[in-house]
């Protein structure tokens, strides 16, 4: 586990300098947004890749041939080094989730936007009301529920796609990359033409709970589900790249 | 004699290039030049000490440690400098010590800084503006602050102009003068080996072609010219990267060997840069001689 820690920090220096421009500009954003009362989870979204992507320069670097050798100087085993990298994908989603939720709580909450001339006050008044996305009669995507949701569904992709790019050592990362957005898509399109065609219930009747501690309850479960399952991807790549060449 | 680095009957194989049995040892307190031409297998034999790269079978032991199984144990104590900088270039040289520091239980951050300011390297700007020299001083201070008691350097001076190369080599020749601590340098610039080793070992074609002593190297080989019609008989079969031409011919061969040499040949003491140029025109000479064969 130290291993794994100074392995983050370690990613964290060469990447403060290159992502804190952007993530940290878009948190301020957000920031205000949230004080005025009228961030969403669109916002939010935005917020999610940033954080996301926080370590991508890190990654980018580890996978330069010369940078990559670092892993053969530095006094730490060649899994910390697997581990890490699906760490540091997991922990950056978790954040921006985290952040996320909080920031549409307090948006909740906040009425700062009534400051605002009237006709611009009526417009946020409508974004600040705004709870969920309805995608069938009768069936409303909650957006608490969504970001929820997306970040598992993101843990799992990426994950996902860490795993076959650390196998097939970064040659296919587009493809993969792809492939797996592309599945996801057709997923959602498909999963949302079941319910319009009610051949499914739909999800806020099942799948989704209507009470705050069912929520809570359903958010952790359905998070350490996505993280189990990014752990079984890291322990694949960890086994499958052991006599791997650095 | 304390080995530090010990390698026996490493073999590696890729497509079109292997390593055969390569077997050699560096005494504590000593440099050892690593040489050989491009392809030879240096890199390869530095990348399966550092575990980069698993090799087919041998043993080897880094502070009397099994390189594989006690890697981390022997990265504690050794330090690393490639051709290229293995660091982010967008950092400056206090987040590279923020960044190192917490990986060496012997980290110095005074010693990374004074040795920053001995080498003058600027703390304010990013290492990816530095010259290469600069890089490679860094890499130097990295490897110093956590007390490196074994350092390999692979191809450092390749690219460094004059000054830059000479100050590399006080640096290395500094480091060992507690005769606690060793150097492996891989290079194909021979007079830096001349200059600062005390061990060498040629690698050729994956094989090790020599290894001992710098003066059992340069003394036990000459260069050999003359008539080709005064070489006594049996003495061409041991004539190393013999080259005819139409007023004669050079060659080199074993010193012990001269003592079979007519009076009318000139013998002259061998340069490891001769030597190395020899063994290549054996090499194409052999390769020449299969192909007439055929």
């Amino acid at each position: 586990m130290k291993e794994i820690m100074k392995l983050i920090r370690f990613d964290f220096i060469t990447s403060v300098n290159s992502a804190l421009p952007f993530c940290g500009g878009m948190l301020i954003i957000c920031l205000i947004l949230t004080a005025f009362g009228i961030f969403n989870p669109i916002f939010g979204g935005l917020l999610t890749v940033l954080c996301a992507v926080f370590f991508s320069p890190a990654q980018a670097a580890a996978n330069n041939p010369n940078f990559r050798r670092v892993r053969g100087i530095l006094p730490v085993s060649r899994a910390s080094f697997v581990r890490a990298e699906f760490a540091e994908t997991i922990v950056s989603v978790i954040v921006s989730e985290l952040i996320t939720l909080i920031f549409m709580g307090i948006s909740k909450i906040s009425k700062l936007y009534e400051i605002f001339p009237l006709k611009f006050e009526v417009f946020c008044k409508e974004i600040h009301i705004l709870d969920g996305i309805e995608v069938a009669p009768g069936s409303i995507f909650k957006f608490v529920h969504l970001v929820i949701f997306v970040c598992a569904l993101l843990i799992v992709q990426v994950t996902f796609i860490n795993m076959r790019a650390a196998i097939e050592k970064h040659e296919h990362d587009i493809r993969n990359v792809l492939l797996v957005f592309s599945f996801v898509i057709i997923a959602i399109i498909a999963s949302v033409e079941l319910v319009m065609k009610r051949i499914i219930p739909p999800y806020d009747e099942w799948l989704f709970p209507s009470t705050t501690a069912g929520t809570w309850i359903w958010g952790i479960a359905l998070n350490a589900a996505a993280v189990a399952l990014g752990i079984l991807f890291c322990r694949i790549a960890e086994k499958k790249t052991a006599d791997y060449e650095i | 004699m304390d080995n530090i680095l010990e390698i026996r009957g490493l073999n590696k194989t890729y497509a079109g290039f292997a390593l055969k049995d390569v077997s050699f040892s560096l005494p504590r307190g000593f440099i050892m030049g690593f040489v050989g031409e491009n392809g030879s297998g240096k890199t390869t034999t530095i990348r399966s000490i550092l575990d980069m790269a698993k090799f087919d079978s041998g043993k080897i032991s880094v502070f009397g440690l099994d390189s594989v199984k006690d890697t981390i144990a022997i990265k504690e104590k050794l330090g690393v400098v490639f051709d290229s900088l293995y660091i982010a270039d967008n950092l400056n040289v206090k987040q590279i010590e923020q960044q190192f520091r917490p990986f060496y239980k012997e980290w110095n951050s005074g010693e990374y800084a004074a040795r920053i300011k001995k080498f003058g390297l600027p703390t304010d700007k990013a290492v990816g503006d530095f010259s290469k020299g600069m890089k490679m001083k860094l890499m130097i201070a990295v490897a110093l602050s956590h007390n490196a008691e074994f350092m390999i350097l692979d191809e450092p001076t390749s690219g460094l102009d004059p000054v830059a190369r000479d100050e590399l080599l006080d640096i290395l020749a500094e480091y060992i003068e507690d005769e606690k601590r060793s150097v492996l340098f891989s290079t194909h610039i021979t007079s830096d080996v001349e200059r600062i080793a005390d061990y060498v070992t040629i690698l050729h074609n994956g094989k090790v072609w020599f290894t001992g002593t710098k003066d059992e190297l340069t003394d036990g080989y000459v260069v050999v010219k003359g008539a080709e019609e005064d070489i006594p008989s049996g003495v061409k079969d041991k004539l190393i990267g013999f080259h005819g031409y139409r007023n004669g011919f050079d060659a080199m061969m074993k010193a012990e060997d001269t003592a079979m040499l007519s009076d009318e040949l000139e013998t002259e003491k061998a340069s490891i840069d001769e030597i190395l140029v020899y063994i290549a025109k054996e090499d194409r000479r052999e390769g020449d001689n299969e192909a007439d064969k055929v």
